[in-house]
């Protein structure tokens, strides 16, 4: 597992009000929060800002925006004679009505409204007005109404402030801190910490929702994640329900403060407001609900009605929490409005206060284990220092282990509910002696959740009292009933009775993790149910059969590499997925977001399918669709490197060259079709000549490998797709087609091919776009339906490409065609449904059956890579499969030389097939002439 | 049938002291290959003879001119392209038979299987080892006595021979063992090659009637075109087997 991360999250204490009812400032010309600022720029001539109108601003209407600092009474430097105080001061008129929801750019400029960013301030000798410049190290901005003469002397409402150091007035400053007089902070006085000197603005987003009141609006501007670091201002226009449309006020409820405690005690704050006028009072209705008992785990007890006064468009309920001794943990408060035909619910018609409990019983206090795990996903007792004891049933001590060892309730003292677990980490963290399974032991810390796993932390003693026998271990069987079934065994030895397959060795080498499951390896959703709810069920049943093993130590890159097949000296070295255990046994464990075994005892690994040689089909003609894995050959002759996509260095390129040779040299293809090439055309030195060098060199005597060669480079990306075909086998027939349809990422090359009895086909090799990289929005991104990003872009392809080949692009004249590729799109999904439904055969489906592979993603496993035949040529294929010498391989044996151990690094060197790439490559055997099977 | 209405290449040499030999050269109007399973695709060119991923024997048709004179040697010419020779086997041996399909049977790809075997057995009519020296290259084989008699003895019209690689590993279960791989009949046709007599020169004189000679040829030439005449089509059941 990764070395444990100390950082801990900070709890958020909001300032509480200390009245209960603290209507808002009575209205003046403007009131607070009549405008909200929006967002600043820092770094440009001019740093500009923009605000908002919440309300109609009438013509007339003069705003001062200054980014002095408020000292508490005053604008800080402001004089008699000093009209800016040494910062900046400028000033907007409204020369027309601006109506709520207008934004205005400091940069603007509109018939509507004029901004004044010179000359002289009247009433003073000294100062003129200036454009704002914000300070790197943070400021702020103020806008406000003041008096004509010397307004930063005299300003007469605060209207709102918005500041960037994440606290009013940073320490720098002689200032008190102070929120101006009328603002209030989270409301219309904000402060976010974005010093860094760019901008930040509210999120666009954000911006784009409806019927929000002012106060709505006051509200989700005060909320810090709406807020993101841009240097693009809001600009347009926002809507603003202001109630003045004829019908009632919008009435909404959050809680500004939602965290009490009964320490203190700290009162926790709801607050309720409505749109439009507030010329009477308003009478609001709400429930009171939650595990708080009203009145009694907090005071006032909550009536179920407040009134709104006149003037007030806001009315907090402010609650102190009753610091009492029950053992009760934190407990909580709902208000829920109710209707009433005086107002109308908004959006927001529900808050909660969260009480924090304080009490604990006696430190030290010996507990049972289970009543510290309790039977819920957290403990009861978190926050409590307690004692323990219980038999050691794992230990893995030390930087390099888990600092810790789980203890296991003596089986007398259980209290035999399911629900509850007996065991529990004690993150020891080097207190007391060395300990071993089977000793047991008394242990004081403290309970904690530590990424929701029940631990004791801050451990004060360990004393070993004795031995014992280990308890029998409990059998876990997969699937699990529910994402949290093993919960009641968290901490617990248990044993794993099935024989389960590894169906994840991706982090093997880097984490010494893997994954198991029952049945066999994880299907991907998308190979096996079609998008939408029936991968997403699939995914849902993957989810919960699936448990990771941990190594039970903390370094990256262990060395000697866990879990191997055949024990660390096996010299192939390698864990594949498929490999199966029977009976692991350990500690359960949760780390980083799902249970986990900490074995006890070596895994006894078996291996069902042996490494497979590469598929001999006979007789026929073999077509291969490989992936070679960003095949750079640097310079060609030697040098170039680092790759921009490929080999690092000259010896990363030799352990690929001789990987992917190794690989397609086993399989002895009459045709191959190459992905992931580099995209540098055909000369002596490109990447193709390489490898078809490469391939001419281990070839028997007589054989002859060459390229399909276009001439140059193939579209514009890094990467191409390639076709090699051997000249004992097929000889070119007509010139090559390539589609440079800018729908394609990578260009589809085709070529029709003769036999050696004189038939015709047409191959054609394609890479589709990657599930990678998502758009943020549009159709584009990730549906949630199972099949990533880019799947429309995807779709668009295999009809482009069908209606491509439907063409005849090689003018062959033959009825002939397979598609082989790279389509980066599952059995399932729609690309490969629409090339389907162009009466194309699916050959990996029709031969392997639904669950075949060639690439494993997140422990689940599919096919990627495709070879889909028109009608006739199907009739002539024998046998279709896929060799699966990489995706079952864990990642550690690649060529890479980065991010592995030195032993990790120095296996599978050589000639071997073994991980030349992250896909699996298809292999198709044909006979051309006569038909081997009917039509389908 | 008019002579003068064929089109072949007749070299008399004339010029030379008599008896002087006629070369004629026919190219193949049709080739092929039956696998083992009887299939032929009328449509290909290529007379693939061997063991890949199927077993095929090839078949050529000849359109025979009347002969008017006796044939005193034939070859049969057959271009092997590159890579047309495959195999681990330094030599193979190419074997050509006479063949008892009917050549338009052969040729529409009816034959079946009956035709892949009929290609492959049966009186052999020469033979020729070959190699990968001979890629890209004209294969020639000398056909045999029998061969001769068989095309003494044909009327005018097609004419066939197969071939089979006769010296097939049955060990070899996977590497092929191929010749005129990638072959096309219509880019590089099979040729025949055929000496024939001079006109004034019987082949097969008797000696104790030479004083009528210059009567028995003509009699004799009239009586195989009547002969012809009276079977046109049966080849099949004209020459044993």
């Amino acid at each position: 597992m990764l070395l444990r991360f100390l950082a801990r999250r900070s709890r958020f204490v909001a300032a509480a009000a200390s009245l209960l009812f603290a209507a808002l400032p009575a209205a003046r010309a403007l009131t607070p929060g009549d405008i909200a600022l929006l967002g600043r720029v820092n770094n440009t001539t001019p740093d500009t800002f923009a605000f908002v109108a919440l309300t109609d601003l009438p013509a007339g209407t003069t705003l001062y925006f200054t980014d002095n600092g408020w000292t508490g009474s005053q604008f800080r430097g402001a004089s008699a004679t000093d009209g800016d105080g040494n910062e900046d001061i400028y000033k907007f008129t409204a020369n027309t009505t601006i109506p709520a929801g207008t934004i205005v750019d400091s940069a603007g400029t509109s018939a509507s409204f004029t901004w004044t960013d010179s000359g002289s301030i009247p009433g003073v000798s000294g100062g003129t007005f200036g454009e704002l410049l914000f300070a790197q190290s943070g400021d702020q901005i103020y806008a406000f109404e003041a008096a004509v003469n010397n307004p930063l002397l005299n300003p007469t409402q605060q209207i709102f402030v918005l500041d960037d150091t994440g606290a009013f007035e940073p320490a720098t400053s002689s200032n008190t801190g102070d929120v101006p007089p009328g603002l209030t902070a989270g409301l219309t006085a904000l402060t976010f910490d974005y010093r860094t000197g760019g901008g930040f603005a509210v999120k666009t987003s954000v911006l784009a929702a409806t019927g929000r009141s002012k106060a709505d609006w006051l509200n989700v501007l005060g909320d810090p994640a709406n807020w993101e670091a841009t240097d693009t201002l809001p600009s347009g226009t926002i809507v603003v329900d202001t109630g003045n449309s004829g019908g009632p006020p919008v009435v909404s409820i959050s809680s500004p403060d939602t965290e009490a405690g009964e320490t203190g005690p700290d009162s926790g704050t709801f607050r309720i407001t409505r749109s439009g006028a507030t010329t009477g009072a308003l009478v609001v209705n709400y429930t009171v609900a939650g595990s708080a008992a009203n009145g009694i785990d907090y005071t006032p007890m909550l009536t179920g009605t407040v009134t709104l006064p006149v003037n007030a468009s806001a009315v907090d309920l402010v609650i102190t929490p009753v610091d009492d001794s029950a053992l009760e943990g934190d407990e909580t408060i709902v208000l829920t409005l109710t209707a009433d035909p005086g107002y109308t619910i908004g959006t927001a018609n529900t808050a909660t206060v969260t009480i924090l409990d304080n009490d604990a019983p006696p430190p030290g206090a010996l507990r049972y284990i289970h009543e510290i795990q309790g039977s819920g996903l957290a403990s009861p007792l978190v926050g409590n220092i307690v004692s323990i004891e219980g038999i050691v049933i794992g230990a893995f001590p030390g930087a390099d282990g888990l600092r810790g060892f789980f203890v296991q309730e003596e089986p007398a003292d259980e209290d035999g509910d399911p629900a509850t677990s007996e065991g529990i980490f004690v993150f020891a963290n080097g207190t007391g002696p060395a300990v071993v399974p089977g000793d047991v032991v008394s242990v004081t810390g403290t309970v904690t959740e530590y990424f929701d796993l029940t631990e004791l932390t801050a451990v004060t003693s360990v004393v070993k009292t004795g031995t014992a026998p280990l308890p029998p271990p409990t059998p876990l069987t997969l699937p699990f009933s529910s994402t949290t079934a093993p919960e009641n065994l968290e901490g617990m030895l248990v044993t794993l009775p099935q024989t389960l397959t590894v169906t994840n060795t991706f982090d093997l080498g880097q984490y010494g993790e893997i994954e198991v499951s029952a049945g066999g390896r994880l299907p991907q959703p998308t190979q096996v149910a079609l998008p939408g709810a029936p991968a997403q069920a699939q995914l849902a049943a993957n989810n919960l059969n699936r448990l990771m093993i941990d190594d039970g130590r903390s370094p990256t890159y262990p060395s000697p590499t866990p879990f191997l097949f055949g024990g660390a000296s096996a010299t192939e070295a390698t864990l594949r997925t498929g490999d199966t255990v029977t009976g692991a046994t350990g500690a359960l464990t949760y780390q980083f977001g799902t249970y986990a075994l900490q074995p006890v005892a070596p895994l006894d690994f078996a291996r069902p399918e042996p490494r497979p040689a590469a598929p001999n089909l006979g007789r026929v003609l073999k077509l291969v669709g490989a992936n070679v894995l960003n095949y750079f050959n640097g310079n060609g002759t030697g040098g170039g490197f680092p790759t921009s996509r490929g080999a690092d260095s000259a010896a990363e390129f030799a352990r690929q060259r001789a990987h992917i040779i190794a690989s397609l040299t086993a399989l002895a293809p009459d045709v191959v079709g190459l992905i992931e090439i580099e995209n540098d055309g055909y000369g002596p030195t490109s990447a193709i000549q390489d490898l078809v060098n490469g391939l001419n060199a281990a070839a028997p005597s007589g054989i002859v490998y060459a390229f399909v060669d276009l001439g140059g480079p193939v579209g514009t990306d890094q990467i191409a797709c390639a076709l090699v075909y051997k000249k004992n086998s097929v000889q070119l027939h007509g010139a090559p087609a390539i589609n440079l349809d800018q729908v394609f990422n990578r260009p589809p090359i085709a070529q029709t091919f003769r036999t050696t009895n004189g038939e015709l086909f047409t191959v054609c090799i394609n890479h589709f776009k990657s599930k990678g990289s998502a758009p943020s929005s549009g159709p584009n991104t990730d549906q949630g339906d199972g099949q990533g990003a880019w799947n429309l872009l995807r779709t668009q392809q295999a009809d482009a490409l069908t209606a491509w080949l439907a063409t005849d692009p090689t003018n062959s004249g033959d009825p002939d065609v397979v598609i082989l590729g790279d389509l980066n799109a599952y059995a399932m999904e729609d690309p490969i449904m629409a090339i389907e439904n162009a009466d194309y055969v699916n050959l990996l489906e029709a031969f392997e059956g639904p669950g075949g592979y060639s690439y494993a993603f997140q422990g689940q496993f599919g096919h990627l890579d495709h070879a889909l035949a028109s009608p006739t040529f199907y009739t002539q294929v024998t046998d279709a499969t896929t060799w699966h010498n990489n995706s079952d391989e864990p990642p550690y044996l690649d060529y890479n030389l980065e991010n592995k151990n030195a032993a990790q690094a120095a296996v599978n060197s050589g000639a071997t097939p073994w991980r030349a790439s992250d896909h699996d490559p298809v292999v198709i055997g044909f006979r051309p002439g006569r038909p081997f099977r009917p039509l389908p | 049938m008019s002579r003068l209405s064929l089109a072949f290449a007749l070299t008399a040499l004339a010029v030379s002291a008599l008896p002087a030999s006629a070369q004629l050269t026919i190219s193949a109007t049709k080739a092929g290959a039956y696998d083992d399973f009887g299939f032929n695709n009328p449509a290909s060119t290529s007379y693939v003879t061997g063991q890949s991923f199927a077993l095929t024997r090839a078949y050529f048709i000849f359109e025979l001119p009347a002969l008017d004179t006796g044939v005193l040697a034939a070859s049969l010419r057959l271009y092997n392209p590159d890579f047309g020779y495959s195999s681990p086997d330094a030599t193979e041996t190419l074997t050509i038979f006479h063949v008892s399909t009917a050549p338009v049977a052969l040729a529409n790809g009816t034959g079946d299987v009956a035709a892949f075997e009929d290609l492959g057995d049966g009186t052999a009519f020469g033979s020729v080892s070959v190699s990968a020296a001979d890629n890209a290259g004209w294969i020639t084989i000398s056909l045999n006595a029998s061969a001769l008699a068989a095309l003494n003895g044909a009327a005018s019209g097609s004419f066939a021979f197969g071939a089979a690689l006769t010296s097939l590993d049955p060990t070899n279960f996977f590497d092929d063992e191929l010749v005129f791989g990638f072959s096309d009949y219509e880019a590089t046709p099979p040729e025949l090659a055929l000496t024939l007599a001079p006109p004034d020169f019987t082949p097969v004189p008797e000696p104790s009637s030479f004083a009528f000679a210059g009567v028995g040829l003509v009699g004799l030439a009239g009586l195989l075109r009547r002969r012809r005449r009276a079977s046109p089509v049966a080849l099949a059941g004209r020459v044993a087997s």
